[in-house]
């Protein structure tokens, strides 16, 4: 690089720091860990703050969101020339699974209209109250998380359950006068209640930082293969049941025949969000306790909703390594962490 | 750049000196937005690398006077606010990392640019060693390491360039501002 031909003893002239240093330093490290106190003692407070200054800053990051996006465009160009063959065969595969899909679904959906008007059922999710832009990744190498261009002020409520056409985004974590949090479903603090689609079978989508979340508290005896489908399951009220979560893409098994790890690919590409919708969650900032006339969508699951203790229960340890109270039940309050 | 298409002789004056000298502290904001700029590509995802801290650490380097610890603290904690960390995190880092190296700053202007890259490197290294122990002793768990060790071999692929801006940038400015401290 040119910078290693330059010479770098120019500046030398320049005064040595200030004095102040010698006291600042120790006296801004010691404020750091203060303030990192702070936030561990009182995290609600503390997000609430971040929340107002990150309002401020929210129009600044609208004005840029355009501009990235269409950097992240040209990027992707380039990257989708040299993925195209591998791509095109993976469409290829997945159009004649679709095709089979969307036989079988014109056959299901007349099917459930019809058992629909026989026992009077209303639609089985809340239509999206609003749509919000994505203005900014405010994840890493730690979190997941999106800032969303809509706040308090629109209507966004902390615990908004997040989602595209493709199916769950995440859920909002905090919401500012103009702007807002969303958590997704990636990030290692989520964690939402879900089952398989094939079998109806409890189990909680956990978030672990990765592009590939791990399905927990799975019993062992039921069956799971590379494919199947998992939606939410509505337990905890934060998100409606039957939004596609993703599907499984891999089970791993230890030598004698235990399920010790089965990742989840979520239905939505994560890393292009432009848009998300976002839904009212039946209950918001309630307490855990959920009973089974709780709501409209409670009422809907196929079991009453305390069935999910038993499938806590029935875990017996697959996936579960020093989280046992991060349960399905209390799923309500560590979702709201 | 606008400021070449003035002449040297009616630039800067007090207000233009004064701009200057907030240099330093405009590129750290600019590299606060870009880190969280929602780049819609596999290419990128998801990796956010070091950029803060390159310029901190140049700064420190090249220019401490023009860049206060106050304001190095003041963007660490703006890090925080976006970043999901706990607040005070990145305010502490940057503070660690700008501190020693101002201190030290003659060793690095004596050596040849390797020595800095390399200087870069570990101290860089080692950062995100602490805030990966940190988080990982937040959550209780061992935090991922993958997206860590890609941002830290970006962030010093990327160091020569921001070095060379941080380098410029203040010869230039040096020259339009020969009394600065």
């Amino acid at each position: 690089m040119n910078a290693s031909r330059r010479p770098t003893t120019s500046v030398m002239s320049v005064a040595k720091p200030a004095p102040s240093l010698r006291w600042l330093a120790p006296g801004l490290i010691v404020t750091g860990l203060m303030l990192i106190g702070l936030d561990l003692a009182r995290p609600n407070a503390v997000a609430q703050v971040k929340a107002t200054v990150v309002d401020g800053m929210a129009p600044v990051f609208s004005v840029l969101a355009d501009p990235a996006q269409a950097v992240g465009n040209v990027l992707d160009t380039g990257y989708s020339m040299i993925a195209i063959y591998q791509e095109n065969q993976q469409l290829k595969a997945e159009n004649d699974r679709l095709r089979a899909w969307y036989i079988a679904a014109q056959r299901l959906s007349a099917e459930n209209r019809e058992l629909q008007q026989l026992v009077k059922l209303d639609a089985v999710w809340a239509d999206p109250v609003l749509s919000a832009r994505v203005i900014a990744d405010t994840g890493g190498a730690f979190a997941r998380s999106l800032l969303l261009d809509r706040g308090v002020n629109d209507g966004v409520m902390r615990g908004m359950a997040a989602m595209t056409a493709q199916g769950v985004v995440g859920r909002v974590q905090t919401a500012g006068e103009r702007s807002s949090r969303l958590l997704l479903l990636t990030d290692i603090n989520s964690r939402i209640p879900a089952m398989l689609e094939k079998t109806g079978d409890r189990l909680v989508v956990a978030g672990n930082n990765q592009s590939k979340p791990e399905l927990q508290y799975l019993r062992q005896e039921v069956p799971v293969a590379v494919g199947d489908m998992v939606l939410t399951s509505g337990v905890g009220g934060i998100f409606p049941a039957g939004l596609p979560l993703g599907t499984v893409t891999e089970v791993v098994v230890d030598g004698e025949g235990r399920r010790i790890r089965i990742a989840l690919q979520p239905s939505v590409d994560l890393a292009r969000l432009g848009y998300v919708s976002l839904l009212p969650s039946v209950r918001l900032d309630e307490p855990v306790a959920v009973t089974a006339n709780d709501g409209p969508i409670n009422q809907l699951a196929n079991e009453p909703v305390n069935e999910s203790a038993q499938a806590a229960d029935a875990d017996d340890g697959a996936g579960d390594t020093g989280r046992a109270d991060d349960g399905p039940t209390n799923d309500g309050a560590n979702a709201d962490e | 750049m606008a400021l070449t298409l003035m002449s040297e002789a009616s630039w800067p004056g007090n207000m233009g000196r004064w701009l200057i000298r907030t240099l330093p502290f405009l590129t750290l904001l600019m590299a606060v937005l870009a880190s969280h700029l929602p780049l819609p590509t596999v290419v990128a995802q998801n990796t956010m690398p070091p950029l803060v801290l390159s310029f901190v650490f140049l700064w420190a380097v090249y220019r401490p006077n023009w860049l206060p610890i106050s304001l190095v603290f003041i963007t660490g904690l703006l890090m925080d606010v976006l970043g999901s960390v706990p607040l005070g995190l990145n305010a502490i880092l940057l503070i660690l990392v700008y501190w020693p190296v101002a201190i030290q700053r003659r060793v690095f202007l004596r050596e040849p640019f390797p020595f800095l890259w390399v200087s870069f490197a570990a101290i860089v290294a080692l950062v995100e060693v602490l805030r990966w122990l940190f988080v990982s002793l937040i959550f209780w768990s061992f935090a991922p390491v993958g997206l860590v060790l890609s941002n830290l071999v970006v962030g010093i692929g990327l160091f020569p360039l921001i070095a060379w801006l941080v380098i410029q940038g203040n010869h230039r400015f040096t020259r339009l501002d020969p009394e600065a401290p």
